[in-house]
């Protein structure tokens, strides 16, 4: 019974949670990850494949944005998974995402960049 | 367990994943072999690493389902190792491609 006790503490702490969320914080997991993955590769196209866009320093700026955005989402996204799988486990509020409002921003400064680039070509 | 829609959606986003890092290795890969390999081959041996995690971890996770185990723990070394590769690749791109 002593082995017991400890054991049924956790479960009244943490319990596990509808099967359907776990999988959807998992799927929206690899989503992150996967925009991870398209940011390194529209940034590594941005410097290898466009010689024409920009003079090469303006235009690795670009790619650099790009491919420093996918590094800050991919490392962020393990902690975001692991906050929600426990504010579930605990039956908390969900922790607010950082990643929404820094993906927008992110893509609006690579928009803006690169309009500028087309626009002054 | 009736309901078989979600573990085989979550399957599938494991495998959209891994090709998703498939197809990006690739593009490392070519931009290696145009930049004279060197340090150019690091991102993209880190990249099909993580590529080929997300394949077999995908089809272990997926295998789980079958069996109808669904849960998943607060700490998971799958996610864990994956979002941390993937960062590893695109530092090492970063650093191999603009500095």
């Amino acid at each position: 019974m002593s082995d017991n006790a400890p054991a049924e503490q956790t479960e009244q702490a943490e319990t596990e949670p509808d099967y359907r969320f776990t999988l959807a914080n998992e799927r929206t997991f690899l989503a992150w990850i996967r925009t991870s993955l398209g940011l390194v590769a529209g940034g590594v196209a941005v410097h290898q494949l466009v010689p024409g866009l920009a003079p090469a320093p303006v235009r690795n700026s670009l790619a650099g944005i790009l491919i420093a955005l996918a590094a800050v989402l991919s490392a962020t996204s393990y902690p975001h998974w692991r906050r929600v799988q426990l504010a579930m486990r605990r039956g908390g509020p969900l922790p607010r995402s950082p990643l929404t409002i820094l993906l927008a921003a992110g893509v609006l400064v690579i928009s803006v960049f690169a309009a500028v680039l087309v626009i002054t070509e | 367990m009736t309901d078989g829609l979600q573990p085989e959606r979550t399957g599938l986003a494991w495998q959209r994943t891994a090709l998703a890092a498939g197809a990006v290795t690739l593009i490392l890969i070519h931009n290696a072999s145009r930049s004279g390999w060197g340090a150019f081959t690091i991102p993209a041996a880190i990249l099909g690493t993580a590529a080929a995690l997300l394949a077999i971890g995908g089809t272990i996770r997926e295998r789980a389902f079958e069996r109808g185990d669904t849960t998943s723990p607060s700490r998971a070394t799958l996610p864990a190792l994956v979002a941390l590769l993937i960062t590893a690749a695109a530092v090492a791109s970063f650093t191999t491609l603009l500095l």
